[in-house]
């Protein structure tokens, strides 16, 4: 078993073992909207640009489901024809609050699909899509009632056929409660 | 997606951590490898009664890209591969490449250290004349089917006479190197070796004479290997096996102790070589398998690929 597999396999068991723990607080707010913007730093690519939406709905305890699709932009250059990707993932998986106070972690894990469009000059597009696996955690700030700012870091595990890519994915946004 | 692979920006964004360990500026340490084996013909499967030569590995070790003229094809010398299911599995049947193929001749394949990216050199219309120098692109490195229609690398490169054997490499500063063969002017003598330079994904800038690896003879059909420090290619200069009164075409190599100083003065890989044909070496991403082509006796006919290994002694 790979690094990555037993890395993934223990996020999957922590969060089994985290949703039996006794609840707590619930999420504050029954279902929240968020919009970031996003950076996606894969081993060889960088995406400077991008951002993701978010929706969660609370459900037992301190956990929420999430939903999320992102979308992420990269131009460069090769032997001198210019190259833009585009990244677009739609992912679902559950969030873990820890705190109702003003400053509270949380973590989060997530499956989907990643879709990604190659288009070189003079040799067109090309798309692929692919599974991602995505862990993260970050940390909102409340500043009002219904206002959260939020910080996240995820680790973006991408899965095709024999070749994996794996990327670091940083978040700054806004969520609103809404009840 | 491999995005390793498609950019060269990774190595660009680290430069300043590079630079703070002292990584660049320094010779690379060369890695020394054992003799190379006795060459083994690849066998009826990879070979045939036709000629087959100017072989290419993917960087995976999973794919064999050469150059034939057997029937199947499209016309002439074509692009074929064979593949297999391991890097210690037997070669499967090779079939043609399609979308690199045309009705005129295709030699010469080699990958970028991506695999997403193919040089080759063709006669077919559209280049600057005569042989030219021409690249594809693929999404999926791992399809060999998957090439998009190729094009031309431009005049700045090719020059209407003949222009092939290109061989890349880049090293991590984001620097790529393409080696080929002309016999523009400016040669020392017959075809000879010539690189351009790009940086960070730019067009490659104008040709030079890489004049240290070069003869009066012909010098031809090069692979460098991967950490830009080896060069291994073929030549009819003095030195080379004698095929009657004239020297046969031998496969020589050079080497350099880090990717900004000038090549050694070449030598003649002895125990690869005979009075016969050797040719169009091609090299493992490991540098550890060296593939090439021989008209050597007991073979299938024609031009056979042949496959000659060593290890890494450091």
């Amino acid at each position: 078993m790979t690094a990555r597999m037993r890395f993934v396999r223990w996020c999957a068991v922590a969060l089994t073992m985290l949703s039996a723990a006794p609840a707590a607080r619930a999420q504050e707010h029954p279902v929240t909207i968020g919009a970031a913007y996003q950076i996606l730093d894969f081993d060889d690519l960088f995406f400077p640009v991008g951002v993701n939406l978010d929706v969660t709905a609370a459900i037992a305890g301190r956990f929420a489901v999430v939903g999320e699709g992102g979308w992420s932009r990269s131009a460069s250059e090769q032997f001198g024809l210019r190259d833009v990707t585009t990244a677009f993932d739609l992912a679902g998986g559950v969030r873990w609050i820890l705190s109702r106070r003003r400053i509270a972690p949380f973590a989060q894990f997530v499956l989907g699909l990643e879709r990604e469009r190659i288009d070189i000059e003079r040799f067109g597009a090309d798309t692929t899509a692919n599974l991602l696996v995505q862990p993260g955690a970050g940390v909102v700030v409340r500043t009002s009632a219904r206002q959260q700012l939020f910080g996240q870091v995820d680790w973006r595990h991408v899965a095709e056929r024999s070749d994996a890519t794996n990327a670091l994915r940083v978040l700054v946004g806004l969520r609103i409660g809404l009840d | 997606m491999s995005r390793c692979a498609r950019t060269p920006s990774c190595a660009v964004r680290l430069l300043p951590l590079l630079v703070a360990f002292g990584v660049l500026g320094r010779p690379t340490a060369a890695v020394q490898f054992s003799d190379w084996s006795a060459p083994q013909n690849l066998g009826a499967v990879v070979n045939s009664s036709a000629n087959e030569q100017h072989a290419a590995l993917s960087p995976d070790g999973l794919s064999l890209y050469f150059s034939t003229d057997r029937s199947g094809g499209a016309g002439g010398f074509d692009l074929w591969v064979a593949r297999r299911a391991n890097p210690t599995a037997p070669w499967q049947s090779p079939v043609a490449i399609p979308a690199l193929n045309s009705p005129a001749s295709e030699f010469a394949p080699a990958f970028d250290p991506t695999g997403h990216w193919l040089f080759f050199g063709s006669e077919r219309d559209g280049g600057c004349g005569g042989r030219d120098l021409w690249m594809s692109y693929r999404a999926n490195r791992h399809d060999d089917l998957a090439w998009k229609p190729p094009i031309d690398l431009g005049c700045g490169l090719s020059w209407p006479g003949f222009d092939d054997g290109p061989t890349y490499f880049r090293d991590n500063r984001g620097v790529g190197t393409l080696f080929f063969i002309s016999d523009r002017p400016g040669s020392v003598g017959g075809r000879d070796v010539w690189m351009a330079t790009h940086r960070n994904g730019g067009a490659f800038g104008a040709p030079v004479n890489v004049a240290e690896l070069n003869s009066a003879a012909d010098d031809s059909r090069p692979v460098v290997s991967p950490d830009g420090l080896e060069f291994i290619f073929t030549s009819q200069r003095i030195g080379s096996i004698p095929s009657g009164a004239t020297p046969s075409s031998d496969l020589w190599a050079a080497t350099r102790s880090s990717t900004a100083v000038a090549w050694s003065a070449p030598v003649n890989l002895g125990s690869l070589n005979t009075s016969a044909t050797e040719a169009a070496p091609a090299l493992s991403a490991d540098a550890t398998t060296l593939v090439f082509n021989s008209n050597r006796a007991a073979g299938q006919g024609g031009l056979d690929l042949y496959v000659a290994t060593r290890t890494k002694v450091n």
